[in-house]
């Protein structure tokens, strides 16, 4: 490009004489802004991934504070939450809220009513009970997975008009299924000469089975670190659900059932979680929430871990230490890590 | 300037080629996709579940999908690295139903009712073979009654 001076411009120049001087062509810009435009497009991925790696860093956390939560419980009572009282009545997620610095939501939380079957005051410790609707619509931040996206139950429904919400942890409900409110897990999860699983002790259950002997009753189960013989390092707490959209329950972890996960499955398996019916789980068949399959009495009810990070479930063993699990696990061991009375021998570089 | 634009170019050019082809997650278990359909008494199968099991070697993965309108497809992200499989298919019957009483104020839910024979399910003794770079596709067809 050139500049045209003027008449009256200090060096004196003639009014049509032109001088050049270095510049950019056209051509010249657009690669410069071309070049640009592709080193952003290199930068950006890198700065998605060091995003998430620090929103997988936060939801860690999560883990390592639910966990220490855990041990507190433990250190007050001398024993472990339940997994849930029953399905329904409050599961270890309302249980602790007391040790994760939400004491006044812990102590509002009615416990009162639990295994009421009749009467009045039937649904009032119920997660959709009038007194706990107001902690069961909230979102806990310490239950939240930065890389998730917050979601409720959408109303209406048989609780009601409430937007119950979803949350992104759940205890280790073993190796096998917890079909049967009435003994507790299953003993065994497929064939186990062929593949299947076989109960080996677990930290939590979904407990409230239903005794039948007389008179019949409710029976909650509690286990101790002192139950967990395959130690504490060896035996998961904690791993991770998503938050599913739409009236699916999965991440609902205010209820017992979804409250848990079960090894039977690798961690984000395309396998379907199996639930008490499809109707509960999978409505959208538009592949927004993982696949998911009624119970039969040859396929018990199990969820599988799942997360938002790119390859794997982060998950927080007994002893508080949390680790990131790889969907390619070997199944063998991710099954092993769940049993607390196993006896497996477990490497440590898992 | 010409410099710039003869050497800066390619150096980006070929770094963006880099980013774009390279540098994913990997497969180290060379794990393959699987599809295939499922039918029963000669129609497809309109919802129910299929899994493979390793067969014959310790259970180091396990892989299965949904089977939706007689279809299954499993992709190769989740996929079954090569080596021979149990099969496993579940169907209960259709409840579109919204349960009510199934919340714990019962002694447990009911199980729905498998449609699926046990000689395919619990005692299956169906056994593929899953081949590496290869389309795998198996088809299966459920009979209920024996003949």
């Amino acid at each position: 490009m050139a500049k045209q001076t003027t008449s009256t411009s200090r060096s004196g120049l003639n009014r049509t004489e032109r001088k050049h001087y270095s510049a950019f062509t056209l051509v010249e810009l657009l690669v410069v802004i071309a070049i640009i435009g592709i080193l952003i497009a290199l930068l950006l991925p890198a700065v998605q991934a060091a995003r998430e790696a620090a929103r997988r860093a936060q939801c860690a956390n999560n883990l390592k504070q639910i966990s220490l939560a855990i041990h507190n419980y433990h250190g007050t009572y001398n024993k472990l939450p339940p997994g849930s009282y029953s399905s329904v009545w409050g599961s270890w997620q309302a249980i602790i809220l007391p040790y994760v610095e939400q004491a006044a939501m812990g102590e509002q939380y009615c416990f009162d009513s639990m295994f009421v079957m009749t009467g009045p005051s039937k649904d009032e410790s119920s997660f959709w009970g009038d007194k706990n609707l107001p902690i069961t619509t909230r979102h806990f931040a310490v239950f939240t997975c930065p890389s998730d996206k917050p979601t409720f139950l959408c109303p209406p429904g048989w609780w009601g008009t409430a937007q119950i919400t979803k949350h992104n942890y759940m205890v280790n409900y073993g190796n096998t299924g917890y079909t049967n409110a009435s003994s507790g897990p299953e003993q065994t999860y497929g064939d186990p000469a062929s593949g299947g699983t076989v109960l080996s002790g677990v930290p939590f259950m979904m407990s409230g089975g239903w005794e039948k002997s007389t008179p019949p009753g409710w029976k909650t189960q509690y286990f101790s670190f002192r139950d967990i013989t395959d130690g504490t390092s060896n035996t998961l707490m904690l791993a991770e659900s998503i938050q599913t959209v739409g009236d699916d329950f999965r991440g609902l972890t205010w209820w017992g059932r979804v409250a848990g996960f079960s090894t039977y499955f690798p961690p984000n398996t395309s396998q379907p979680d199996v639930l008490q019916a499809e109707s509960l789980c999978d409505r959208t068949a538009d592949g927004t929430n993982p696949p998911c399959i009624g119970f039969t009495t040859a396929r018990p009810m199990a969820v599988a871990a799942r997360g938002r990070h790119p390859g794997g479930v982060q998950t927080a063993m007994c002893d508080s230490s949390v680790h990131f699990i790889t969907n390619d696990i070997n199944l063998a061991l991710w099954r092993a890590l769940s049993t607390s009375q196993g006896g497996e021998s477990v490497q440590a570089d898992y | 300037m010409k410099l710039l634009r003869v050497t800066l170019l390619p150096i980006a050019l070929a770094a963006l080629a880099t980013t774009v082809s390279g540098c994913g997650p990997g497969n180290p278990l060379n794990r393959q996709a699987v599809s295939g359909a499922v039918a029963m008494d000669g129609r497809p199968l309109e919802s129910g579940m299929i899994e493979f099991t390793p067969h014959g070697r310790e259970v180091d993965v396990l892989c299965g999908a949904k089977i939706r309108d007689g279809k299954y497809k499993i992709p190769t992200a989740q996929g079954l690295p090569p080596g021979k499989y149990l099969v496993r298919i579940s169907s209960p019957v259709a409840d579109n139903s919204k349960p009510k009483g199934d919340f714990g104020p019962t002694p447990g839910p009911r199980p729905n009712i498998e449609r699926v024979p046990a000689r395919y399910n619990t005692q299956s003794d169906i056994i593929v073979e899953v081949i590496d770079g290869q389309a795998n596709h198996f088809d299966f067809q459920i009979r209920t009654k024996s003949d």
